[in-house]
């Protein structure tokens, strides 16, 4: 699936282009950036690329980690 | 630790893209932000997660579970993904983290690096034939890398840890460690010159008995110390002293023998040490081409009084430079220690003070009562110390000794049965009876009237990138370091050295080392079979 993720001001949400091979009819998801993530939208991509690697799907995501989740 | 993030364990936000922050892990940081903000990060779990060789245990205390550490698995992050700090680890545990991560990267460059150049395969002319080379693996590179991050440099744990563990290999009491093998020969002649040997002292003018045919630093401690070297032909099966020729070497001024065991093949050492303990003679066996031969089933080098060694790259094993000495005697190796390490009294080791609790409390020769023991002196001596990092490549060659030895001595038999129907030819080294040679390299001796020289069919090899050595000196009396001597003062030869200048003349040898394959043992032998087939 193709996806325009962007961080722009709030009143430049008429300056995003649109691709025409999305159609005619797009779905628009508005969130707040983060407080504490002002991370561009590529290291925001690349980030969810590490999380991809074998060690933190088999590894980190287990369950029995979520002990640490109250550090 | 100065730094700000460098060791900290960090709680990080998981997954890393989560807007949600449910989750967290904790990480330990490797490096400071960069200018991008970017952070090395070493993600820390719990033990049931344990899944790889590399992990570390996290110190006690620092987290409320037990948990260890990843460094093989490392993730660059940016800092804002952090949530909060929770500890700092220790010192030395962020120091076996950073070195691990740096080892495995240095395991990753010999993998992509030296391993296919070590693995390539055999091309008949095109691959070179050395008659020698240094064979390793990544433990050379890891150890040296190791010892390297310790930045000790001078003689340090690593070099303990090879002289115990030499000592132990070769069943001896107490082996040394110098920068070369012919430091150890210089220490090992020099140490029978010791005061403290008294009457045994070898002086100024004594003899030596020695051969001419083999390196030039067998002889040369003696010629510089002032001795007398005696000369005794050599048999050219053995390669080795002609021990019918011992007694007549014999003056009242002999004090001491010295030999090699040539290319590994060891003399015949019950006629010669009889020989010295009838005329009570030192013995010094230069071992230097001969670590893992055997004879009568005891490693060569621990016959006589000191045995030495070289661990310079063509050798049995190596550490680049390097060598060592070794003896069953204590008062050698008290001498030995003290010449090794500039001739003091004192033997604390680098960086210690005060070992022997007298530092200030004796009289020494005729200095004040009470000198500092550190800097008497009770012999002249020198700095022949290796460096730690050359002992932490032996500490990995000696694990492979053994296979070395092995391979050494299937290599010499694939070329002796290879070379079988050229016995007409060429005079082949023999095993001394009683022995068991770890062979250095394969001499092969022209017979007399063959129709060509030995630069004739040693230019055919080198031409079809064989490398070729002759037997070192020949003869070592006939170069130009002897032309300001005197025969019959400075040195003297027994008889005639003729076997040795047939030697000189007429002999070459080629490897046998352990990084060569049946294919490079077949392809010279193919080589000179051929040469000799278009010469007959």
């Amino acid at each position: 699936m193709q996806a325009i993720r962007q961080i722009i001001a709030r009143t430049d949400i008429a300056l995003v282009r649109i691709p025409e091979e999305f159609g005619e009819q797009v779905e628009v998801i508005i969130l707040p950036v983060a407080s504490k993530s002002a991370l561009s939208a590529e290291s925001q991509s690349l980030l969810g690329l590490q999380e991809q690697t074998g060690f933190v799907a088999d590894v980190l995501t287990d369950e029995r980690e979520d002990v640490w989740n109250e550090l | 630790m100065n730094s700000k993030y460098t060791g900290t364990i960090f709680k990080i936000l998981f997954p890393f893209t989560d807007q949600n922050r449910s989750k967290a892990r904790p990480a330990i940081a490797l490096t400071e932000p960069d200018a991008y903000g970017d952070i090395a990060f070493a993600f820390i779990t719990t033990k049931q997660a344990r899944q790889s060789e590399h992990v570390f245990d996290i110190p006690e205390g620092l987290l409320p579970v037990p948990a260890c550490t990843h460094p093989d698995k490392i993730f660059r992050l940016n800092k804002q993904i952090i949530l909060k700090k929770i500890c700092q680890v220790p010192l030395d545990f962020l120091e076996s983290v950073l070195k691990k991560i740096t080892l495995l990267n240095t395991q990753r460059y010999y993998a992509e690096i030296h391993q296919p150049a070590l693995c390539r395969p055999f091309i008949p002319g095109t691959s070179r034939v050395n008659y020698a080379g240094r064979v390793f693996d990544e433990t050379e590179l890891c150890n040296l890398v190791d010892s390297s991050l310790e930045f000790w440099l001078t003689y340090g744990r690593w070099s303990k840890e090879f002289e115990k563990r030499l000592a132990d290999f070769l069943g001896i009491r107490y082996a040394f460690l110098v920068n070369s093998g012919s430091s150890a020969n210089l220490l090992a002649f020099m140490a029978l010159t010791s005061p403290l040997l008294k009457e045994r002292a070898v002086r100024r003018g004594d003899e030596v008995i020695t051969v001419a045919a083999g390196f030039p630093t067998t002889v040369a401690p003696i010629i510089q110390y002032g001795a007398v070297p005696v000369f005794v032909d050599v048999d050219l099966a053995t390669l080795n002293i002609d021990v019918s020729q011992l007694d007549a070497a014999l003056s009242p001024k002999t004090k001491a023998v010295m030999l090699a065991h040539t290319l590994g093949n060891p003399f015949d050492i019950e006629a010669v040490k009889n020989f010295c303990d009838r005329h009570d003679l030192w013995l010094i066996e230069d071992n230097c081409d001969a670590l893992g031969s055997k004879y009568k089933g005891r490693y060569t080098g621990t016959w006589g009084d000191i045995g030495t060694s070289s661990f310079y790259p063509p050798h049995h094993m190596t550490m680049g430079e390097g060598g060592a000495v070794y003896t069953d005697n204590k008062l050698l190796k008290k001498i030995i220690l003290s010449m090794r390490d500039w001739g003091r009294d004192c033997w604390c080791e680098s960086g210690k003070d005060n070992t022997c609790k007298n530092r200030f409390s004796r009289q020494y020769g005729t200095l004040p009562f009470g000198y500092d023991h550190k800097y008497v002196y009770s012999h002249f001596g020198y700095n022949l110390k290796p460096s730690d990092m050359q002992a932490a490549i032996g500490c990995a060659q000696l694990d492979k000794l053994e296979r070395f030895t092995e391979r050494r001595k299937e290599n010499f038999r694939m070329l002796r049965e290879g070379l079988a129907g050229l016995d007409d030819i060429f005079h082949f080294p023999q095993a001394t009876p009683g022995s068991d040679p770890s062979w250095f390299g394969f001499l092969l001796t022209l017979k007399d009237g063959v129709p060509f020289t030995r630069n004739e069919i040693v230019e055919h090899l080198e031409v079809a990138n064989i490398q070729t050595r002759n037997l070192f000196a020949g003869n070592i009396t006939r170069h130009p370091c002897f032309t300001e001597l005197e025969q019959g003062k400075d040195f003297r030869i027994t008889g005639e050295l003729r076997v040795t200048d047939k030697i000189m003349k007429d002999s070459f040898w080629v490897g046998v080392y352990p990084g060569m394959g049946y294919e490079a043992i077949q392809y010279m032998v193919e080589m000179i079979k051929s040469f000799v087939k278009h010469s007959r």
